[in-house]
């Protein structure tokens, strides 16, 4: 009978029954009962206890079968490894996987995630020294893919039970450099003399659903830096259509604003001597917006205009103040002005009919200072009306709206991938 | 075409026609300080007689 052949064993050390389930190139088979490291070449010799610390929790068991990637799996060993740093310790879990096609894999559960590991056979790695040489984020390719580098750690064994091709050893510390691609994370681990590269891909829950028949009950609460960002069914739509009503929310704009409002008083020209100005504004209809504008032409001069309207029934309907000033003048940093000679009131008509403009001075006055230029008072005054204008902010409005719809999954997926990066060791301004 | 999709374009349809017929209109458009009200509260400011 040949080492391979037998499907159970008792513990050597505390009698236990054990199912053996790792194939012929396990080395090692820690009792789960015991704790003891039993030697699976020298007739699972017993070799020294283990385990000091509870099982941890799991929810694949030993002896757990299900598939991943179309491959029939066993689990035949579980570790807990641990890293410390900056006084924290974190904490995941291997369980050493087995198919009697496809040799060993890993399942990795961390933080409420699931990944998968296998040995990956290509010359590529990357050193702890290249990545502290490093001036800009490391990075390789492999298959087409860009790998850039996510993190250094240094790990432990702190729990161990079942079957192993390896020897686990509680002193080892394994040093891993990892670096990220798109789908794949790849990682570099090198114990004492022994070095190793795997491939690792996430396992989504509804994988694990499938594959193992069971509901691990998983609830990240973060992203894990594997997992690919899932757009939503409708994210293709919603950025089309919202993209065209933005578009056609812009043509709307462009047509309100060409058309400006209809000319009811066009650019008279007041001057002092015609004050106080008293001009019909005829044929103005109800509801229409209706926009008053004054032009002066002084300087360092403010003037304050009263305005005053009546409706057709010529009771006033309004009567506000509009100032008119401009100033210039030159200091150490060159010419400089400010202020406008332009003023509007804009009203809105609440009936049919002619409405009286009445314009007179309410205020003046001059502004002298140092180098400023000399004073000159307004003398001729540009009156405008014209009615039925458009406001054309809401459609502006209407398309930013659009636009952030159109926008929304693209920003999603920006935040997605920014947490995938979130937890990377890697600082550098240039970083992008 | 599922139930989201005809309620997105539904309410994209109302959003332009809305936003069409605020601009068209002018609405929003007035000026704060110039109200209406002036005339149900008195006679205005007014000057030159014409204030009634």
């Amino acid at each position: 009978m040949t080492l391979t052949a037998v499907k159970a064993i008792n513990c050597t050390s505390c009698g236990a029954g054990l199912d053996v389930l790792g194939g012929g190139r396990v080395t090692t088979h820690i009792c789960p009962y015991c704790g003891t490291k039993l030697d699976a070449t020298d007739n699972y010799r017993a070799l020294k206890r283990f385990n000091d610390v509870p099982r941890p929790q799991t929810p694949f068991p030993i002896g757990t079968t299900g598939t991943i990637l179309g491959v029939d799996y066993t689990v035949i060993g579980l570790l807990e490894q641990v890293e410390r740093w900056a006084g924290k310790t974190y904490a995941w879990l291997d369980h050493q996987l087995y198919s009697p096609t496809h040799g060993y894999a890993w399942l990795t559960l961390e933080q409420g995630h699931c990944t998968f590991s296998r040995r990956y056979r290509r010359p590529l790695w990357m050193s702890d020294h290249q990545v502290a040489r490093a001036n800009h984020r490391p990075s390789l390719w492999d298959n087409g893919e860009q790998f850039k580098y996510y993190e250094s750690s240094t790990s432990e064994i702190r729990y161990a039970e079942g079957e192993f091709s390896w020897q686990p050893r509680k002193s080892d510390k394994t040093s891993t450099v990892t670096v990220l691609g798109d789908t794949r994370m790849l990682s570099f681990s090198a114990t004492g003399r022994e070095r190793e590269v795997e491939q690792t891909t996430y396992l989504s829950a509804d994988d694990v659903k499938q594959g193992f028949g069971i509901d691990p009950g998983f609830a990240p609460s973060r992203v894990h830096p594997l997992q690919s960002f899932k757009a939503g069914p409708n994210a293709g739509f919603q950025i089309k259509t919202s993209a065209i009503f933005a578009v056609l929310c812009l043509v709307l704009a462009g047509v309100f604003a060409g058309q400006s409002g209809r000319d009811i008083l066009g650019r008279v020209s007041v001057s002092r001597a015609d004050l106080p100005f008293e001009q019909v504004l005829e044929g103005i209809a109800a509801g229409e917006l209706v926009q008053l504008r004054l032009a002066g032409n002084g300087i360092n001069t403010w003037s304050e205009f009263e305005l005053e309207v009546s409706d057709p029934e010529d009771e006033v309907l309004f009567s506000t103040v509009r100032a008119v000033e401009r100033y210039a003048g030159r200091d150490a940093d060159g010419n400089w002005s400010e202020g406008s000679n332009r003023a509007k009131a804009t009203f809105r008509a609440p009936m049919d009919g002619d409405y009286t403009l009445y314009i007179d001075v309410d205020s003046e006055g001059a502004w002298t200072g140092s180098g400023a230029i000399r004073p000159s008072q307004w003398n001729q005054l540009s009156v405008s009306v014209d009615a039925g204008r458009k406001v054309i902010r809401w459609m502006v409005f209407a398309a930013a709206a659009f636009g952030l719809l159109a926008g929304w999954p693209w920003w999603r997926a920006y935040r997605h991938n920014a947490a995938r990066w979130r937890d990377s060791d890697w600082v550098d301004e240039d970083d992008d | 075409m599922n139930l989201f999709r005809i309620i997105f374009l539904v309410m994209s349809c109302a959003i332009v026609v809305g936003a069409s017929y605020l601009s068209y209109n002018g609405i929003g458009g007035e000026n704060r300080d110039i109200s209406n009200s002036i005339r149900a509260a008195s006679g205005g400011r007014g000057f030159g007689g014409n204030v009634k």
